[in-house]
């Protein structure tokens, strides 16, 4: 009776999934889900199958030695597998599990997903877990009526836009003898940011500013306060800040610099390497570029994004480089 | 999902239910295979105690190669259940000394669930049943432990919950399930034997071994019986030389099938036989029964049709033994002898025969010789070696049990050419006043001739001369032999039967086994009927499948709303009840207080709004600052006084109305 895990051929997978898209219809494609009688799944588990098989040695074996004893056993056996089945069923009953946001990530880091799961009743040993990634779940001893919350890893370690697949709740309590189950499906995408390259050196990426030769020198404006110069004289006085005369007298010039001038582009083409590369560079120097907070726009081979700044823009950004080649997964 | 989060405590419970198993073959498998079982038990338990690593895949499967050996070596090939079982508790265990993942665990525990039943075929007492009870009920919580973090002790709580719930429903599928017949038959386990053998040869025997294992008992529907009671098992009628066997001739008359001639005078009674390995069966005289288990032979002896590991449950008719006639074959038959040593009992009986006129002088002159030879009833008589084994017996020791009488009387009956042959069985019995039965243990075994004189066959019982009082009651119940008896017996509550404490407890544990026996182990396809009949009528028996399916999906309709009832919200505080009450009073009454204020406040508001019930509402205010804010502990008179000021309160209200 060894517990066999026999590796599944695909297309036995493709019929699986083909059954279950058609049989779950779209119940389970929400961002929320609180479990009831149409959204709960209750079989025995394979320990149950087992458990039910023993209970049926036993039965046979008390029935062929005319023993009451064994044969009590085998009907208590009996009872407690479909005691377990409904336990399972009371306990998953009433789950409230909710997509909150995804943790998204840089190749090979996988993306998380972030769960908030509660409960009206408690409920017992809930595990998430997403297809062909079993290794990896979210396991929850127990869920009462305060919120917890989780974070589910996707097995996806390379660049790229992936669909969510529905995700798997599932319970084996009690005793592990049944498998309770329902999906939860939210309609999102998650992406994996390419993994970051550090550019070579600083001259390459001052290259790649389009307007300017001077590169990623700041432009002199107004806006920022950038440092003190001393005065030279056909700056005129009025420039002078007479706070620091008064404090060292010096004659010295506060310096303003001018973000709004400042136009980087990061262009796929300049970049060295193969494709992957030169992604993992234009990751690095967008991650640069938000973080000193510069107005950049980003050269794709198929798509290009205007100036901006800011996290949504980084993001933005981020996700068309995940998004390069590949289209879906 | 497949690292397990009390290993330590699984492992240990495991092996704990491994060893009581274990403790349970030690009288059914060969003694150096339950001590290496032990062995690995207490080597698993020792590891998990020490937090040691497990033994890695080499060094386990060559032990399990050397195990096996031993296994193969001291049990063999002949006992194929016991051989399962062994094979069965050696996998569990070595499967156990190498289980790292769940999957392995969930395998061991669900294989326990088997082996724990595998108790069942060997013994059946009540004592069995709680242990065996306790350990299924511990091998639930190992189940449940290997799903979630809880403690031992939690576990075993909703284990014992679940199994608690789920027995009366199996009690009701045990009694109202149709008992189907066996499928197949199997081969039952050979159990240690005791009492009674297939030959009568006791003079090679030291000691005899005395037992107090239970037999059988018989239950007489009414008092038509007198004693004594010779229960007939066995009939040796060959004789070579040194003991008393079964003649291939006789087994082959034993398998004709008796004739059921059902004239004369049959006495009726029941017997519950104990399930033992060997396949006869107890009756008085000669015996038939109609039960379908059992086939009645032409010797007026009782077999069971096939092995069962429960107990047998049968109803006998018998008939005297002397309505049995000879023919002149048969009679010439039981006259045989074929060896000529121990010629002085054989002049014995020449002496005996010469000096009586026919065969029913001879049985009384030979009663005669014993009674006044100085022979004495013994336990422990002196072993005897030789060809003339008999005539030392005669001449020299005449100290002897039953089966020393036996066999020289019946020897002296056949020389003097009387038909005669050698019975074994059992002799009396413990009687039980409360359910009026008769309880057969294995110290009562005894052996017997059977004298065919011109009356028929007669019970020819030197023990009735030597020692008459083994004659009446049981062995246990004879004053004179109860010395050298109980010295003989192994501990048990009947040695100490002299303390009338212990005597009172022995009985009424007899009596609890007997109503076991009867009810939970008897219980079969016949009592089954009886039972729905004197419920239902014979009328309606037809029903009784289609209500067992309405009573469990009743039961699991029920059980499925008991585990989704409204939960008990979790205790509020003390007086937040009544405060609400309060609260709710006002609504009904259209007094408004402000959303946000404290219960102070808000009381005050009310009280304000409400005149007429200040007093009480100012009073419910002071026992709410008191109980709530300055810590004073909420005292049954404080619970009391609040429910009061609420009830006055709301009586107020109404009286003003």
């Amino acid at each position: 009776m060894g517990i066999l895990k026999l590796k599944r051929p695909t297309f036995i997978h493709a019929i699986k999934s083909t059954i279950l898209t058609t049989l779950l219809k779209n119940k389970h494609k929400k961002n929320s889900i609180t479990l009831t009688h149409n959204t709960i799944y209750v079989l025995p588990s394979t320990l149950g199958v087992y458990f039910t098989i023993v209970a049926l040695l036993n039965f046979v074996m008390g029935i062929n030695y005319q023993n009451n004893l064994i044969l009590f056993m085998a009907y208590l056996m009996f009872v407690i597998i479909i005691f377990a089945l409904l336990l399972g069923y009371s306990n998953a009953k009433g789950l409230t599990v909710s997509f909150k946001n995804t943790i998204e990530s840089y190749a090979p880091q996988p993306p998380q997903l972030v769960w908030q799961i509660k409960s009206n009743d408690t409920c017992q040993s809930i595990t998430l877990s997403y297809p062909n990634n079993l290794e990896q779940d979210c396991y929850i001893e127990s869920v009462k009526a305060d919120t917890i919350q989780c974070q589910l890893p996707l097995p996806y370690l390379k660049r790229g836009r992936y669909l969510l697949k529905p995700i798997k709740i599932a319970s084996n309590y009690p005793f592990g003898l049944v498998s309770v189950w329902s999906y939860i499906q939210p309609d999102h995408t998650v992406y994996v940011y390419p993994s970051i390259i550090k550019t070579p050196n600083q001259k390459q990426s001052s290259q790649m500013t389009a307007n300017d030769d001077e590169g990623a020198e700041k432009h002199l404006g107004d806006d920022e306060f950038e440092s003190l110069i001393t005065h030279l004289p056909e700056m005129g006085l009025q420039r002078v800040s007479w706070k620091h005369y008064a404090k060292t007298q010096q004659l010295l010039v506060k310096q303003f610099s001018d973000f709004k001038s400042v136009d980087t582009q990061f262009d796929f083409n300049l970049m060295t390497g193969d494709t992957e590369q030169r992604l993992g560079q234009l990751c690095y120097l967008v991650c640069q570029a938000f973080e000193s907070d510069i107005n950049y726009s980003l050269n794709l081979p198929n798509k290009s994004i205007e100036n901006g700044s800011g996290k949504l823009h980084l993001q933005r950004c981020l996700q068309a480089l995940s998004n390069v080649g590949a289209d879906y997964e | 999902m497949n690292e397990i989060k009390n290993q330590r405590v699984i492992n240990f419970s495991l092996s704990f239910i491994y060893l009581g198993l274990v403790s349970f073959f030690i009288e059914h498998l060969p003694l150096p295979f339950i001590i290496m079982l032990s062995v690995l038990c207490g080597w698993n338990i020792y590891l998990t105690l020490k937090h040691k690593q497990k033994p890695n895949a080499w060094l386990a499967n060559g032990l399990a190669v050397v195990a096996l050996i031993i296994m193969l070596s001291s049990i063999g090939f002949k006992d194929t259940v016991v051989l399962f079982v062994a094979m069965l508790l050696l996998s569990c265990v070595f499967k156990l000394l190498q289980a790292k993942t769940k999957q392995h665990y969930q395998l061991i525990i669900t294989l326990t669930f088997f082996s724990l039943s595998a108790v069942y075929l060997f013994s059946q007492t009540i004592f069995t049943t709680l242990i065996i009870s306790t350990l299924y009920i511990l091998n639930f919580a190992v189940l449940g432990l290997l799903e979630s973090s809880h403690s031992l002790k939690l576990s075993s709580k909703q284990s014992a919950k679940i199994i608690f719930l789920a027995f009366p429903l199996a009690v009701v599928l045990l009694i109202f399930l149709p008992k189907l017949p066996a499928f197949w038959q199997l081969p039952g386990p050979k159990m240690a034997q005791t009492g009674l053998s297939e030959q009568v040869d006791p003079f090679d025997i030291a000691k005899l071994s005395n037992s107090d294992e239970l037999v059988f008992r018989a239950k007489f529907d009414d008092n038509s019986v007198s004693t004594p009671y010779y229960w007939r098992a066995i009939v040796h009628d060959e004789f070579d030389g040194k003991a008393w066997k079964t003649s291939s001739f006789l087994k082959q008359a034993m398998m004709l099938p008796t004739q059921n001639s059902s004239n004369g005078n049959t006495t009726q009674y029941s017997i519950i036989a104990e399930p033992a390995m060997a396949d006869w069966l107890y009756g008085l005289g000669y015996a038939s029964s109609n039960n379908e288990n059992v086939v009645s032979n032409s010797v007026g002896l009782l077999r069971k049709k096939q092995y069962k590991s429960k107990v047998l449950q049968y109803s006998v008719s018998t008939k005297p033994l002397s309505t049995k006639k000879l023919n002149s074959v048969e009679q010439r038959f039981y006259k045989t002898l074929t060896v000529s040593n121990n010629q002085k009992s054989y002049q014995l009986a020449q002496q005996l025969k010469n000096s009586s006129a026919n065969a029913d002088e001879l049985f009384n002159k030979l009663l005669d010789y014993f009674s006044q030879n100085s022979f004495s009833y013994t336990l422990t008589p002196t072993p005897m070696r030789g060809d003339d084994t008999l005539d030392q017996f005669m001449f020299n020791n005449k100290r002897g049990f039953c089966g020393h009488y036996a066999s020289a009387a019946a020897f002296i009956f056949r020389s003097a050419g009387v038909p005669a042959r050698v019975v074994s069985g059992y002799l009396g019995g413990e009687h039980n006043q409360n359910n009026d039965y008769i309880t057969v243990r294995q110290y009562d075994a005894h052996a017997w001739v059977e004298v065919y004189t011109n009356a028929g066959w007669r019970i020819f019982d030197a023990t009735a001369v030597v020692a008459p009082e083994r004659l009446n009651g049981s062995l246990s119940q004879s004053a004179a032999l109860n010395d050298e008896f109980k010295n003989n017996i192994n501990f048990g509550l009947v040695s100490l039967s002299n303390y009338a404490a212990i005597n009172w407890l022995r009985l009424e544990l007899e009596n609890l086994d007997y109503q076991w026996s009867s009810w939970v182990l008897g219980f079969d396809k016949n009592k089954q009927q009886d039972l729905l009949a004197s419920l239902f009528g014979n009328t309606y028996v037809w029903l009784v499948p289609l209500g067992v399916i309405i009573v469990l999906i009743l039961s699991f309709s029920a059980y499925f709303i008991y585990i989704n009832r409204p939960k008990a919200t979790t205790k509020q505080p003390p007086l937040v009840k009544e405060y609400y009450q309060i609260l709710s009073w006002a609504n009904k009454h259209t007094i408004n207080y402000p959303e946000n204020a404290t219960p102070i406040q808000t009381l005050q508001h009310i009280s304000q709004q409400a005149p007429y019930a200040e007093q009480q509402i100012t009073a419910f205010c002071h026992l709410f600052e008191q109980v709530r804010y300055a810590r004073q502990p909420f005292t049954k008179e404080r619970k009391n006084q609040a429910k009061d000021l609420i009830k006055l309160i709301k009586s107020i209200k109404q009286r003003n109305l």
